[in-house]
């Protein structure tokens, strides 16, 4: 809306300066209406006092005017007026002024000596304009005009007159081609009205000595000005004097500036009434076709994005045949809402996909789980029945054996009683056996309740326990203070049993027998506790350290060493349930040292790694 | 109720095991009666009576856990239930020592979950503490006994 606005500005300019250009140009033009209007009158005015000298003229050729036989001149020249509708009278006066004959009839003794027109023939013997006057005879409107009379000796004797009916005149006087609101006036000499265009009986005989007009009109001979005129209205007067050596006449023609710009007036107001409908058509134009071109179409966009937004990614926008901006806009922004249609279609087709995986996989997991939940139970009743049924016979190997030795000693000879013995330490062998791979099993199946654990203390418990059971050997323990861990407390009792046992056991042998549990002192940065158990007992070839954690490896005979074999792995176990990792350090005869942490680290992964190949069945 | 001397209610199946608890039981040297049942049924027979018989209340009940019939931990819960024998002091004396069996044991209200040793010279040992505690040392409520 402003840009038409905006638009339209130039042709307004135009139209003002032309107009303003015409006004001028018709400012112009209503100055030459006004000087040619006043011209003209001049011109018809001054025949008319040239007819006025003519009939003086043949007037004084009369030999009445210039006998004494004075009422023949009276009958003579009241004869002669009414031929003449124009005049009012006609006299004759002596050169002292006084009447001597007259058309109308006169008081005897009438001077008009003191008449300007009388007085101007005595001065110029010429025929002279008098001013307005009203008649004394005639009580008339009028201006009178003299004209010298000769004497035979060449003498002014007399003066012949006649006065002029300014009503007459008036209606002489060509008035109807006037423009709308013009006046013509006609002013004597001394600036009062002798003729008017408009309401003369109210304006005749008026004087205005002292009025701009009045001033103009004596001064300008011929000649425009813009003034106010005696009805005060401001006007475009032309001027121009008449008459001839009389100079009887001024004539003023005013035309109204309203009038001289009226066209102008009323071709601008076309032009703006014009410019102004061209403007609203404009403004109608782009209101309906905004409508229909910009704001239908945004409209639409706003909707469909917000369709968009809203989820329904099928909205788009209607197309329209024409290639405006807008329509290229809808077209983008279909496509853009295609593409992202075809994208999440897309992506819910892959989230489709993945989710039948997942349900697939969670499937076989749930199979695979079953299978192992089975399996655990299976193996749950195995390990049940292995603790109840495998030792039952065990327990009844045994316990005849011990009978058949106690009850019947004397039947058996030693070789006897030896083999019984053996079958009693087999029978016992093959429990303890059962028992740590019941323990075992048992490890890897409790639940992990991991608590703050004091190891010192575990570790001197256990210690204590060892020398109670083995009072006759003398070992030299140092257990370092403060070895705190987070763990579960009864995994890692079995733990630290099996290793402080390992130790207590492989020292055996060892004189001044010395074991240590400690905490590395100087740990990577950042890495977990690194705890260790050393000995100086019989320790192991390298060689065989990947044997070590192996559940019924032995690196030992069992006449030097009892053992099942099963204390190490079950230590692995332990510690890998912890996230943990264990490895050992150790040399024939120089004792062994078997480092553990109880929570992750990445220091020991190598370590961990082949720990965690080696269990493998 | 019939007052019964103090005696033993031994609930055993494996015969090398009964023979070899009663020669445990003897060779701690307190001579008491042992009474032996050979499943779970019989057990409940003889505490609570059967054909006519009345029911005979043991000084203590020593209970193995895989029996048959009637298994050793629904004995034990018959014995809980049931008015008369609610404050019977019963062992469960089993080669099981799976964790699951002696929760459950105690939940059902055993006074003692002894595991038969496969040593033999243990399994006296733990024969004749068995005995000395649960027969002599030991004061059982006197509905019991009266």
């Amino acid at each position: 809306m402003a840009l038409v606005l905006l638009a339209v500005l130039p042709a307004l300019g135009i139209i003002y300066l032309f107009a303003a250009s015409e006004k001028r140009i018709h400012t112009e033009l209503v100055q030459k209406d006004a000087l040619g209007l006043a011209e003209a009158t001049a011109t018809l005015l001054g025949q008319e006092v040239e007819g006025i000298r003519q009939v003086l003229l043949a007037l004084a050729t009369l030999p009445e005017l210039s006998g004494d036989d004075f009422t023949a001149c009276n009958r003579l020249l009241s004869n002669l007026l009414p031929q003449y509708p124009q005049y009012d009278n006609f006299g004759l006066v002596r050169a002292d002024g006084v009447h001597v004959a007259s058309a109308m009839p006169f008081p005897p003794g009438q001077s008009a000596a003191d008449r300007s027109w009388f007085k101007q023939v005595v001065t110029t013997h010429d025929m002279a304009a008098g001013e307005y006057q009203i008649g004394r005879l005639t009580k008339k409107q009028s201006i009178n005009f003299g004209y010298p009379l000769y004497s035979a000796d060449g003498k002014l004797n007399r003066v012949l007159y006649v006065a002029l009916d300014l009503l007459w005149l008036t209606s002489k006087l060509n008035m109807k081609n006037l423009p709308e609101g013009a006046v013509l006036t006609v002013f004597d000499r001394n600036g009062t009205v002798l003729a008017r265009s408009s309401d003369p009986a109210q304006w005749i005989g008026r004087s205005f000595p002292d009025t701009p007009l009045v001033q103009h009109v004596q001064t300008v001979a011929h000649g425009t000005a813009e003034i106010q005129g005696l009805d005060g209205v401001w006007r475009i007067y032309a001027f121009s004097e008449a008459g001839g050596v009389t100079r009887a006449f001024h004539v003023a023609v005013g035309i109204p500036r309203e009038v001289a710009v009226a066209h102008v007036k009323t071709r601008l107001q076309v032009d703006l009434t014009v410019l102004f409908c061209v403007l609203m058509l404009a403004l109608a134009a782009a209101w309906i076709g905004g409508r229909a071109f910009v704001v239908l179409p945004v409209k639409e966009l706003i909707q469909a994005t917000d369709q968009l937004a809203a989820g329904d990614l099928g909205a788009r926008v209607r197309m329209r045949k024409h290639g405006s901006e807008l329509t290229r806009l809808g077209l983008a922004f279909n496509m853009m809402a295609e593409s992202l249609q075809k994208q999440i279609a897309e992506r819910e087709q892959a989230e489709e996909g993945l989710r039948k995986l997942s349900a697939e996989l969670e499937q076989r997991v749930r199979e695979r789980t079953m299978q192992l939940e089975a399996a655990n139970k299976e193996l749950e009743a195995f390990s049940y029945s292995v603790s109840h049924d495998l030792r039952a016979p065990l327990r009844a190997v045994d316990g005849f054996s011990h009978a058949l030795l106690q009850d019947h000693e004397k039947q058996l000879n030693a070789e006897g009683q030896d083999y019984l013995k053996r079958i009693r330490s087999a029978a016992k062998r093959m429990g303890q056996l059962i028992d740590d791979m019941l323990t075992l099993s048992r490890i890897s199946r409790a639940p992990l309740r991991k608590e703050p654990v004091d190891l010192s203390a575990m570790a001197r418990s256990i210690v204590k326990a060892l020398q109670e059971s083995d009072p006759q050997r003398q070992v030299d323990v140092q257990v370092a203070d403060l070895l705190h861990t987070a763990a579960d407390p009864n995994l890692v009792r079995i733990a630290l049993e099996n290793l402080l046992g390992n130790a207590w056991k492989f020292t055996a042998r060892t004189t001044q027998a010395r074991i240590e549990f400690g905490q590395d002192a100087d740990p990577q940065p950042s890495s977990p506790a690194l705890f260790f158990i050393r000995d100086n007992g019989a320790g192991f070839d390298m060689a065989y350290a990947d044997k070590l954690f192996g559940a019924f490896q032995r690196l030992h005979r069992q006449d030097e060493f009892p053992g099942t074999g099963i204390g190490l792995a079950t230590v692995a176990r332990i510690i890998h349930r912890h996230g943990g990792a264990i490895r050992a350090e150790g040399a024939v005869g120089r004792g062994a040292t078997f480092f553990f942490s109880l929570e992750p680290s990445p220091h020991f992964m190598t370590d961990r790694r082949t720990l965690s190949e080696r269990e493998q069945p | 109720m019939i007052t019964t001397p103090k005696h033993i209610l031994l609930v055993e199946d494996n015969p090398d095991d009964e023979v070899l608890t009663l020669r445990g039981l003897r060779h701690g040297n307190i001579i008491n009666e042992v009474i032996v049942a050979h499943d779970g049924q019989e057990a409940l027979d003889y505490l609570f009576g059967s054909g006519g018989r009345p029911p005979l209340v043991p000084t203590v009940v020593l209970l193995d856990l895989k029996l048959p019939k009637v298994d050793g931990l629904e004995v034990l819960r018959r014995i809980r239930t049931d008015e008369r024998t609610k404050t019977l002091p019963v062992v469960i004396l089993t080669s099981s020592m799976h964790d699951q069996d002696v929760v459950e044991g105690y939940k059902l209200g055993c006074n003692s979950y002894v595991r038969k040793p496969v040593d033999f010279d243990q399994f006296i040992e733990a024969a004749r503490q068995l005995q000395l505690y649960w027969l002599v040392l030991n004061e059982i409520p006197p509905t019991l006994t009266s």
